[in-house]
């Protein structure tokens, strides 16, 4: 089945490597994940090696979950993405596509070997030292390149709303990366550099980069994949194409503001932590905005919840999505952050982004992809996406229901004074009250885990062109005649 | 420099406004109905005409 | 309205959509962080901050290879359960010379901003080579390595210089006497004088238990126990700080 072209093919070799690439790292990041989950709730799993402690695994973790199977979700999904949208091949052809995808492998590498030998920044999210920064930014300058030269040589006039959210990840991440990483080496030689702010002024500009971070890498790049994917996957255009515009414009304008909610109470002045809080506040409206437009998608489509468990995966992600751009506001208020922060609350929260969003429409997106970049009829098996689908929602619930009560509870214990007025809880007691929790989580973390297994299992069987002999999703009577 | 930042500071609330108005204002002006429904297809037109149905994933 | 008329042209062309993002997404950046860099009252006037001695700075080093900062905050609220537990709340001048900051987001652990003093060199050494010996409930890792392994911090003049080229009040005298610095902060029989002239209450001594070693346990001690000591809080007037 050939896509209509434009006068060169579409590269979707590319695309291919990406795919592999970003499920291969999503695995090795998830088993990162559920190991140090394991780690807190038994601490002799440190193993008293210095490469295995949890400071070390802690960053290898993040940075393949976000950097690795994110990144390498969205750099793939952009490159198909693009062409299709623009009906072009893309700009540099295969060459310049190759060096952006090995560069990219490359930086992972650098950045993971680094951490677990002890070679990074300590600043959250921006852990990799000043020459794997340097890399980053020659490869990122080359994938604006590919981006921002394939829509230069569109034949479709409009540049879909999709290429909006793509463009406006790539530039600002660019600019954030730039601005969060100045830094003096000691040795052109050596690792260890300085960052170039200290103290407070370092403080603001690392939750600058860290909260867009999420807003432009973990939000508006997978924002770009839900304007394409769920539309393809439900055969229907976006619910409001106005309505997009208007998300986009406001998202982006809001977010880069809501940095300082990670810094309430701190040594940051007053002003501009009341700034941080009252744009969190109003990226609730814009969030929704975009979670209305991605569900209400499929109105007078609802059928296909049913019978297409791919779809399903990216429809739950927008759900969670619009649950934690809730929450998320919630926590930025200085009253609820002063009990939330420095505890497992934020851990949740995050996660219920992380997994609910961007790993499940990551998985909604590959699931939809690999049949078709390997010009398969369909999947091996849709029926062991549903079963991915949820193992996956337990494990996510199981683990965002542990970080909720444990980080209240914590926040709560701190904070609590006996009859005579004095602290109640010593802090050990109150990290020992963690311990059942952290194995909830930790399990939770396992499920999430398993699923993604049955989806590696899932995607070989479909390259190798099998298909599995199962009782197909029935639609409902009438849901056929109505096509 | 700090001139800017003195002056940024000052309309930065104006700013947000005309930005979020002039955004709603161009995407549900009248006139730009068609193009932006048009628009919105673009996903779906990168196709040939569809193939006989079978299951979910067989649609590209 | 200008930008009206020119949406349409935003919409077809790449170059505006380009500017477009890139000026929304800086306002934000040019409201928010540059002003801290300009408005004097960021940062308190407050007597007795001063850079990292070397052997403290090796021992931050290390403190930041390690990751501590994902399970330990140096930051302490203004709220009263937290003043009675870690002290007075920290102040944007304590950590004037971290480069990078270490604030932290989580507390895994408890907060270190006024851990120095707080515990012996003794206690520390037992905790980092095995915390459980000592907080049984606790799930920190331990750090045995650190006892073993010697200080490697040859370069550590470069490490002043760097620092002082990005604006740290090093002196030429500091730099010249770095590394005779770094051995006599942990060498209990050394000359200390001209060491605490350069670096007030900095804490002496053989940190790590073992005479005549320098080892990275030694570093991170003397960097744990000098942690929120610079500031004498019995004179600190809030008031007076913030002008």
């Amino acid at each position: 089945m050939t896509a209509i072209r434009s006068a060169e093919p579409y590269l979707e070799d590319i695309v291919k490597k990406f795919t592999v690439a970003a499920v291969a790292w999503g695995i090795v990041g998830f088993l990162a994940g559920v190991f140090i989950a394991f780690q807190l709730a038994f601490p002799v799993l440190n193993l008293d090696l210095p490469w295995t402690t949890f400071g070390r695994l802690r960053p290898v973790h993040t940075s393949a979950v976000i950097f690795a199977f994110g990144g390498n979700v969205l750099i793939g999904t952009s490159f198909y993405v693009v062409q299709r949208t623009c009906r072009a091949s893309l700009f540099g052809g295969e060459p310049l596509a190759r060096f952006v995808f090995w560069g990219y492998q490359l930086f992972i590498v650098m950045a993971a070997l680094g951490y677990v030998m002890g070679i990074t920044q300590s600043k959250e999210y921006a852990e990799p030292e000043w020459f794997v920064d340097l890399w980053l930014t020659v490869v990122w300058v080359a994938y604006l390149a590919v981006f921002v030269g394939t829509i230069l040589k569109r034949t479709e006039p409009h540049i879909y709303v999709a290429n909006w959210f793509y463009l406006a990840f790539i530039v600002t991440i660019a600019l954030l990366h730039i601005g969060n990483n100045l830094a003096l080496p000691v040795s052109v030689f050596g690792a260890k550099s300085y960052t170039a702010y200290s103290g407070v002024q370092d403080a603001m500009t690392q939750w600058w980069y860290g909260h867009n971070a999420v807003g432009f890498f973990l939000t508006a790049g997978f924002l770009a994949i839900m304007y394409y994917f769920v539309p393809k996957r439900a055969e229907r255009p976006v619910y409001s194409y106005r309505l997009s515009i208007v998300h986009f414009w406001a998202l982006i304008f809001l977010y880069i503001w809501a940095g300082p909610h990670h810094l309430h109470y701190t040594a940051l002045p007053d002003w501009a932590q009341t700034l941080g809080m009252v744009f969190s506040v109003m990226l609730w409206m814009p969030s929704w905005g975009g979670m209305i437009n991605g569900i209400m998608t499929l109105s007078g489509a609802w059928e296909k919840l049913r019978t297409d468990p791919v779809l399903r995966f990216l429809v739950t992600s927008v759900a969670f999505y619009g649950m934690s751009t809730f929450e998320g506001p919630l926590m930025s208020i200085k009253a609820v952050n002063s009990l939330s922060h420095y505890t497992d609350w934020t851990i949740g929260h995050v996660h219920s982004g992380a997994l609910g969003w961007v790993a499940f429409i990551s998985f909604g997106a590959l699931y939809h992809l690999v049949p078709v970049l390997w010009k398969r009829p369909g999947l091996y098996s849709l029926r062991l996406v549903g079963t991915h689908f949820w193992i996956a929602t337990i494990g996510i619930v199981l683990y965002i229901t542990a970080m909720w009560i444990s980080g209240i509870m914590q926040g709560l214990m701190w904070r609590a004074y006996d009859e005579w007025g004095f602290l109640q809880y010593s802090f050990i007691e109150t990290v020992e009250a963690m311990h059942p929790y952290y194995v909830l989580r930790a399990l939770g973390g396992v499920l999430f885990l398993a699923g993604a297994a049955i989806m590696v299992y899932n995607m070989i069987r479909t390259v190798r062109g099998d298909v599995r002999d199962e009782r197909p999703f029935e639609a409902a009577p009438g849901a056929v005649a109505a096509e | 420099m700090q001139e800017i930042v003195e002056f940024l500071r000052s309309i930065w609330g104006l700013w947000l406004m005309s930005l979020f108005l002039g955004t709603v204002a161009w995407a549900y002006w009248p006139r730009n109905r068609d193009r932006f429904a048009a628009a919105a297809m673009i996903p779906l037109r990168d196709d040939p005409p569809r193939q006989p149905r079978g299951q979910g994933a067989e649609h590209d | 309205m200008g930008i009206l008329k020119h949406h349409g042209k935003i919409e077809r062309n790449l170059l505006a959509l380009v500017l477009g993002i890139f000026v929304t997404v800086s306002i934000g950046g040019i409201v928010e962080v540059l002003p801290l860099f300009t408005i004097e009252s960021t940062i308190e006037k407050v007597q007795g901050i001063r850079p990292y001695s070397p052997l403290e700075l090796a021992g931050r080093n290390i403190y930041v290879r390690e990751g501590c900062y994902l399970c330990h905050s140096q930051m302490i609220r203004p709220f009263r359960d937290e003043a009675e537990r870690y002290g007075h709340y920290s102040l944007a001048a304590e950590s004037l010379y971290d480069r990078p900051f270490q604030w932290g987001s989580k507390r895994t652990g408890p907060d270190l901003a006024r851990v120095g003093g707080k515990y012996s060199n003794e206690w520390h050494v037992r905790h980092l080579v095995n915390p459980r010996s000592v907080v049984p409930g606790s799930v920190m890792p331990g750090y045995p390595h650190l006892l073993s392994t010697p200080l490697a911090a040859d370069d550590i003049a470069d490490h002043l210089k760097t620092l002082k080229t990005l604006g740290d009040p090093y002196s030429d005298e500091m730099i010249r006497e770095a590394r005779a610095d770094l051995a006599a902060q942990a060498a209990p029989e050394a000359e200390v004088e001209g060491l605490l002239k350069r670096y007030p209450k900095a804490a002496v001594g053989d940190f790590d238990g073992q005479p005549g070693r320098l080892t990275e346990m030694d570093a991170v001690i003397a960097y744990l126990q000098m942690l929120g000591r610079m500031v004498d809080f019995t004179k600190f007037d809030p008031a007076a700080a913030d002008r």
